[in-house]
């Protein structure tokens, strides 16, 4: 009966172990659905490879099972947090980018300021000279209605460009500035999540659940900030005001606008 | 679009052990059973590390050509210092030397 019993084990552990081999690759291919989809036949075949280097089947099913299960865990934590500090890099590049764009947006707005200062100031000139003249201008007088209405016509096309590209850039400047407005809070919020997300992936800490809040949170004020920014293209992009070119000749054209307006006070003043 | 390759990867005490391993190495590479094994290191440390190197272009991996029917074994993804990996991982390792001496795994 002992004889029976031992050749019986002898036969079940002969067996067992030829098996051995088989239920390590099948523990591998096992092991390596827990990879993301596009990594996993990549590593599986990997770690059949490495399988077939160990000597033994029973240090086979303990790598595949024990080595293979870390390197899978660890593998798709890696992928994951190259993910997150990839997005972290882009989300950078995007907030440099923003930031640039808020300070040129400053910037333009302060330059034009001072280069508008001349134009305002002409069409100020020219609405106190034209209330001047119709002031002192003598009723039933036709050579002063005459240099005036010529000064006017002179003027006027100048001060409508003038006023349109002041406005239009002023528009144009309210609604850019209004976008970046929106997006500063949303921005600056995601800007801290950014950071303390870095550093948490760039952590060799494995990863747990609070990471993947904060991922999460990230993502979320990601979308915020792409949902502002796809509404103000849908809205406004296409709908800013464009800016006309300034008046050509303009120094020629308000050389001879002075004139007529000297001929004008001239006339409007002269004795009766 | 083409993958945007990640500036540097973390250089973790791990991390210069294998770029050391590649310098050292034979020029046509090493898989990462190689790795692992010359190391003492898990597969689980290994792999993530030649995954990050790879994705930061300072290594290659490519898989054996001949087909495991000719191999007689699974067909091994071998992995190399691309030039760039080559000259960044000298620069960080002789870094490393004057910063605080000949690492340990030297000796």
């Amino acid at each position: 009966m002992e004889i029976l019993i031992s050749i019986f084990i002898g036969i079940a552990l002969m067996e067992l172990y030829a098996w051995l081999d088989p239920i390590a690759e099948w523990l591998v291919y096992r092991v390596a659905k827990g990879l993301p989809e596009d990594r996993r036949a990549d590593f599986t075949e990997q770690f059949i490879a490495d399988l077939a280097t160990l000597p033994n089947s029973v240090a086979k099913v303990y790598f595949a099972f024990r080595d293979c299960t870390l390197a899978t865990q660890n593998i798709y934590q890696c992928i994951y947090r190259e993910t997150f500090l990839s997005m972290a890099d882009n989300f950078d590049s995007v907030y440099n980018k923003l930031s640039l764009f808020d300070q040129s947006i400053e910037t333009s707005k302060a330059r034009a300021r001072s280069e508008f200062r001349l134009s305002s100031a002409f069409i100020s000139a020219v609405d106190r000279s034209l209330e001047g003249l119709r002031r002192n201008q003598r009723q039933d007088d036709p050579d002063a209605e005459t240099a005036i209405h010529h000064f006017q016509a002179l003027s006027l096309p100048v001060v409508g460009v003038l006023s349109t590209i002041i406005e239009s850039f002023e528009q144009r400047h309210a609604r850019l500035a209004g976008l970046i407005d929106r997006l500063r809070e949303p921005l600056a919020k995601a800007f801290e999540a950014n950071q303390k997300l870095r550093s948490r992936m760039l952590n060799d800490e494995p990863l747990d659940d609070n990471a993947v809040e904060m991922s999460t949170s990230f993502t979320e004020t990601l979308c915020e900030i792409t949902a502002i920014i796809n509404e103000f293209k849908a809205d406004s992009f296409d709908d800013l005001p464009s800016i006309p070119k300034f008046p050509e000749n303009f120094g020629t054209k308000a050389k001879a606008i002075v004139e007529a307006l000297e001929a004008a006070v001239r006339v409007v003043k002269r004795p009766t | 679009m083409a993958k945007q390759q990640r500036p540097d990867p973390r250089l973790s005490h791990q991390t210069l052990r294998v770029l050391k391993v590649f310098l050292d190495g034979p020029k046509e590479g090493l898989a990462g059973s190689d790795i692992w094994r010359a190391l003492g290191l898990f597969t689980g440390t290994v792999y993530p590390i030649l995954l990050r190197l790879e994705g930061a272009g300072w290594l290659r991996g490519d898989w054996e050509k001949l087909p495991p029917s000719e191999l007689g074994r699974p067909r091994k993804r071998i992995y190399q210092l691309t030039p760039t990996g080559y000259n960044k991982a000298r620069a960080a390792l002789a870094t490393l030397d004057v910063q605080v001496g000949s690492p340990s795994w030297k000796y």
